[in-house]
């Protein structure tokens, strides 16, 4: 009954909200906590060359102002926000800053991840310097020159003596697998790995390289090493992706080793041609002087902001120098700190800890969370083991795991008391990386249902030969960048894009998830996107692919929601790309849209590929060795060209913040468009509805400002059967989940950023209460269950006098309303009834509280106010009466 | 005009008489029928001894103290069933059973079996015969809302409790305004609960709930009663008044008596 007004309400707001208010997405700063550590650093660089007199010729100088948004706290793979200004803009640019011919560059801004402390003072082991600086390949420590021997290098006014002869730097014996045949003016840098191993010297090949380095192809991840440009304006922007000793054992940052981001705004060499301190054999002498003079004061070969067509750069102020002494004295240290590693808690021993199961969109939580456990000996530590939730909770159900970190509950119930005790309102994002027209990154992004349904059915044909031989795409337009919808919502995006196979699909999961639950909800939520998908073309004419069709008229049709994306394109075109060649699909034809699509099991490997925009369609046939037979094997089309970039992928709200990956707003019920952020979280958080049949919190797709791709992340722990010590630790862990661990952070033990916490400012007091509640009744296992109950239901009876068999003591629930316990009443219909274990309590010495009063107007004033009416009417109708006669009596009334 | 308040003397009236006077015969004649069927299956040994269907008969009840002779306990705690006798809450054990039992019953309306519950006195004995056997309670306290609750038994005791609406001076009998519970312990060992899970029961079968699930159904009586009211003017204008009096009557009365019972059951259970 209360119901109705409240959807009448909600019907009607939603109309009043349907027209104008467009939010975007907060922006990435806002959500990273005040302990992220941003730092701001200026400092005046300068390139003063010094004449044959000894005067010095200052040629150019800049103050550079650096900042980097996070230097606290750091994960393995994470990227920070480095933006600077007051450089001197690059020329010659290249398009991929972190490829290892972006050294080439003209005045670069080099960013380095290098270990070691910056002060002199530091023992040699653990000083900073360019040896132990990480970079990609060896090519970018090594220089030589063929032309003079005196490369500019040699004529660094600031280098000392010893690094100023012919050959420094190079290994002896000269490694066996070199060119030799340079004789003079050849300079190592060599690199030096955490264990101290000093790789060019070892000479093993040509030359040595860590192994972190040798696998340089597109499809994995590139070297974190970036020559980045900065614009004509002085400024410039780039993501740094920080790496622990996770990812690079050689660098080796994180735990106790300390590391800093090397920021070299390169100014060219400041040369001394004359050398006079230096012998004779290190001063270029007559002609090659001349020429080795005008190399080293070279300003550049191509004009600021002009791309690098050719190898024709001027080395003294390409980035290829970023080692020497000139360069190295211009650089700005910026130490990091980082979080605790990973594997922490493998080296303080996880002996007795307990194992949680489930959800991938809890990883960046239990991440932090973990350390918290696993430092501090009065906790038992846990272990977050990632599966899918659906088979998290089968295990759950068939008592295989004692702990499921799940979304929803099973359809069909649990069929043995068991909580789900809310950690966190986070949710699903729609990542991406797309290049506007201008080749930058497109910030704001917005996308709707039947946008997302559009890419999920493979309707868009992806690659030419699919549209010109499948009929049913044929009219549809070829990627989504070419969609008018997309184009119509999305202004400033280039229609077309080089890889247009990426561009018509979304890099989605493979397995079974509550996130495709959620996701396929949103979408069947939607009316226009249910009725494309029911076969009515969208305004512009583009129709669904048929193998997706949820027509019910048609047989096998789709029924969403699913907690598995199927791929059911079988579609076999004849040519396999543009040129009609690809040998691997020619000798074993299989249906391409599927190939294109090739989703992925695992969420975080979509956040791998969004952060180094990795396309994944899987089309680019590949020759293989397998034991000296040639093979050929299809696999992804890998990095995209920066400036050109197009891909989107489903991930986890958690990965999102981490990886710094930018968010799709999404269209909510009216027109709205709201992106993830802490505000549309809590907008979510007021609209999650109790649902006690389902014995957690549903999420309805009815406000304009909330989030719509939230999901509520609980834990579901069964409340009967668990031995003492695992429910102790569970227990523990609930009640860490709904205190001490809602503090949002970057630090051990707090929540970070995708995770709204469970406060009850945020709107979750009922939740946080639930968790608290569901604490205690896995600690005591006595079987009960709790039913969420909705703040707005007004308090009910406690069984008066029955302590009832699943009591659990009072719990602390601030300010929100308690959870119910066992079976006092919640808002539960009939029908299907919440199983409690009849349990005897063992005998408590106190009253377990107060006979709570009751009051029913009806019972009180029905009968008397039905008595009362009655009486009323019938005096009333005495005296009417009465009236009536007398007028009767009264003559000429009548008339 | 006359008319019309006669309508609202007439509707204020079976207000009053329906719930007190008819609801007192109806659940007479259910108590009748579930001591017919309560009977033969103790006989038979087939008395529920854990949860079972909403209404089915579960107890005999007797309370000398508060007139109660055999009265037939019900599983369930809605209005519907609370309508046919006192009831049983379903997340609660059967009494007689180890834990606490709880019962609730009508003050007021339809025969009120709970109506007299305040003249207990500690001391006074509660006797329940269930397909366990027949189990003696004497009374503890009496506790109205304010009170501590009893300490909960022992794993082998008992404890009984007995719920009802009840309100000072007239209004205990007329218009209840807060609740009365009557604690009261076993005489001897409980036996064992039984080994089936208890069911939650809903703020509807909790003392002093209202169900709304019979709306629909009043919204069919009455709907059937105003068409009925409609032919019946319809048959007046062709028949005459006194045939369409004889035929209307009962017809009326019947659909008048259905759509009371659909509406009494949206009452407070205890009421």
């Amino acid at each position: 009954m209360r119901r109705l007004p409240a959807a009448l309400a909600m019907v009607a707001l939603t109309t009043m909200l349907t027209t104008t208010v467009v939010l975007q997405q907060a922006p990435a700063q806002a959500a990273v906590a005040p302990d992220a550590g941003a730092v701001t650093v200026t400092k005046t660089v300068a390139r003063t060359h010094l004449a044959s007199d000894g005067t010095a010729v200052e040629v150019d100088h800049r103050t550079v102002t650096l900042t980097v948004s996070q230097t606290n706290a750091l994960r393995s793979r994470q990227p920070v926000q480095v933006t600077w200004s007051g450089a001197r803009p690059t020329a010659g640019t290249v398009g991929d800053p972190n490829a290892p011919e972006a050294r080439q560059q003209e005045y670069p801004f080099v960013l380095l991840e290098c270990r070691g402390i910056d002060s002199a003072a530091a023992p040699l082991a653990q000083r900073l310097r360019p040896e132990t600086c990480w970079t990609g390949t060896s090519r970018e420590r090594v220089a030589t020159d063929r032309d003079t021997g005196f490369g500019p290098w040699r004529l660094d006014r600031y280098e000392p003596a010893a690094a100023r002869t012919s050959r420094v730097g190079v290994p002896t014996p000269f490694p066996t697998k070199c060119d030799p045949s340079y004789a003079s003016g050849e300079r190592w840098v060599h690199f030096v790995s955490a264990a101290g191993k000093d790789y060019a010297a070892d000479g093993a090949s040509c030359p040595s390289v860590p192994p972190e380095s040798a696998i340089v192809d597109n499809a994995s991840q590139p070297s974190n090493t970036t020559y980045a440009v900065t614009h004509l304006d002085g400024r410039g922007s780039t993501k740094f992706t920080v790496w622990t000793s996770e990812d690079n054992a050689s660098l080796g940052c994180g735990g106790t080793t300390k590391c800093a981001l090397v920021a070299v705004p390169v100014m060219g060499i400041s040369c001394d041609p004359a050398a006079r301190s230096l012998p004779a054999a290190d001063r270029p002498a007559g002609d090659a002087a001349t020429r080795a003079t005008r190399t080293c004061e070279a300003t550049g070969s191509y004009q600021p902001g002009q791309p690098r067509i050719g190898g024709s750069e001027d080395v003294a102020v390409s980035g290829a120098l970023w080692w020497s002494a000139s360069n190295w004295r211009n650089r700005i240290t910026v130490p990091l700190g980082f979080a605790p590693l990973n594997n922490v808690c493998d080296i303080t021993g996880g002996g007795n800890s307990v194992n949680v199961y489930g959800s991938e969109l809890a990883t960046q939580l239990t991440a932090q969370w973990r350390p918290a456990f696993c430092l501090d000996s009065s906790k038992t530590p846990f272990k977050h083991v990632q599966l899918g939730e659906p088979q998290a909770r089968n295990l759950l159900q068939v008592g295989t795991v004692q702990a499921a970190l799940v979304s929803d509950p099973p359809a069909n119930g649990y069929p043995t008391p068991t909580v789900q005790a809310p950690l966190a309102l986070t949710g699903f994002a729609v990542s991406y990386v797309i290049d506007d027209a201008l080749h930058e990154p497109y910030a704001k992004l917005r996308l709707t249902p039947r946008l997302l349904a559009k890419l999920l059915t493979e309707s868009y044909p992806g690659i030419t030969p699919v549209r010109d031989e499948y009929p049913a795409l044929s009219h549809n337009p070829l990627d989504m960048s070419q969609d008018p919808e997309f184009t119509a919502l999305n202004p400033g995006i280039t229609v077309g894009v080089p890889d247009s196979a990426a561009a018509s699909t979304i890099l989605n999961l493979s397995s079974d998830s509550d996130v495709e639950r959620a996701l396929t909800s949103y979408i069947a939520s939607d009316p226009d996107a249910k009725a494309w998908l029911d076969g009515k073309p969208d305004p512009w004419g583009m129709v669904v692919n048929p193998s997706y069709t949820t027509d019910p008229s048609k047989p096998g049709h789709l029924v969403l929601p699913v907690d598995n994306w199927p791929l059911r394109d079988s579609f076999e075109p004849a040519k396999y790309d543009a040129s009609g060649v690809n040998p691997c699909l020619q000798a074993a034809p299989s249906p391409i849209l599927p190939l294109i699509a090739a989703p992925t099991a695992r969420l975080s490997s979509i956040s791998l590929a969004m952060q180094f925009a990795t396309s994944s369609a899987q089309l680019v046939c590949q020759t293989v060795q397998d034991q000296g037979a040639a093979g050929s094997k299809l696999t992804a089309e890998g990095r995209q060209t920066p400036g050109y970039r197009f891909v989107l992928g489903i991930t986890s709200l958690g990965d999102a913040e981490r990886y710094d990956l930018d968010t799709a707003a999404l269209k909510t019920t009216g027109s709205t468009f709201v992106g993830p952020s802490d505000a549309s979280l809590a907008k979510a958080a007021a609209v999650l509805s109790v649902d006690d049949k389902r014995g957690t919190w549903s999420f309805p797709h009815t406000s304009t400002t909330a989030y719509p791709a939230t999901m509520l992340l609980s834990l579901a722990i069964p409340t009967t059967g668990l031995d003492t010590h695992t429910a102790h630790a569970l227990s523990q862990l609930l009640t860490y989940a709904a205190t001490s661990g809602q503090t949002r952070g970057l630090a051990i033990g707090q929540t970070p950023p995708g995770y709204l916490p469970l406060t009850a400012a945020n709107g979750l007091g009922a939740e946080r209460a639930y968790t608290l509640a569901a604490a205690q009744v896995v600690q005591a296992q006595s079987g009960a269950t709790l039913l969420p109950s909705h703040p707005v239901v007004p308090a009910v009876v406690t069984t008066p006098g029955a302590p009832t068999p699943a009591h659990t003591p009072p719990v602390p629930t601030g300010n929100a309303a308690a959870p119910v316990v066992g079976p006092v009443p919640g808002a539960l219909g009939r029908t299907p009834p919440q199983v409690i274990l009849p349990t005897p309590q063992p005998a408590a010495a106190v009253s377990p509280g107060i006979t709570r009063a009751v009051s029913s107007l009806l019972a009180a004033d029905l009968f008397p106010l039905l008595a009362l009416v009655s009486v009323v009417a019938f005096l009333c109708s005495l005296v009417l009466g009465r009236t009536r006669r007398l007028r009767v009596a009264t003559p000429g009334s009548d008339a | 005009m006359t008319w019309v308040l006669g309508c609202v003397v007439a509707l204020g009236l079976w207000g009053l008489v329906y719930p007190v006077l008819i609801g007192t015969l109806q659940e007479q004649d259910s108590q009748q029928q579930l001591f017919a069927r309560f009977r033969s299956q103790l006989s038979q040994a087939t008395a529920p001894i854990g949860p079972t269907a909403y209404g089915a008969p579960v107890a005999l009840l007797s309370i000398p103290r508060a007139g109660l002779r055999d009265a037939v306990v019900v599983e369930g705690t809605g209005g519907a069933e609370l309508e046919k006798g006192p009831g049983h809450l379903r997340s609660s054990v059967l009494p007689g059973q180890a834990g606490t039992a709880e019962l609730l019953g009508r003050a007021v309306t339809f025969g009120g079996p709970f109506g007299r519950l305040d003249q207990l006195r500690a001391g006074d004995v509660i006797r329940l015969t269930t397909g366990q056997g027949t189990f003696t309670y004497r009374v503890e306290t009496l506790r109205h809302p304010g009170d501590p609750l009893p300490v909960p038994p022992a794993p082998t005791q008992s404890r009984l409790v007995l719920a009802t609406a009840t309100g000072a001076g007239w209004r205990a009998h007329v218009a209840p305004t807060t609740q009365l519970y009557v604690d009261a312990a076993l005489d001897g060992t409980a036996v064992p609960a039984a080994n089936s899970p208890l069911i939650a029961a809903p703020s509807s079968e909790q003392v002093m709930g209202v169900a709304t699930d019979s709306l629909l159904l009043l919204v069919v009586w009455l709907q059937l009663l105003l068409v009925t009211v409609g032919g019946a003017v319809w048959l007046s204008w062709r028949w005459g008044r006194r045939r369409t009096w004889l035929v209307a009557v009962p017809v009326l009365l019947a659909l008048a008596i259905g759509a009371s019972t659909a509406a009494a059951q949206m009452l407070p259970n205890v009421l």
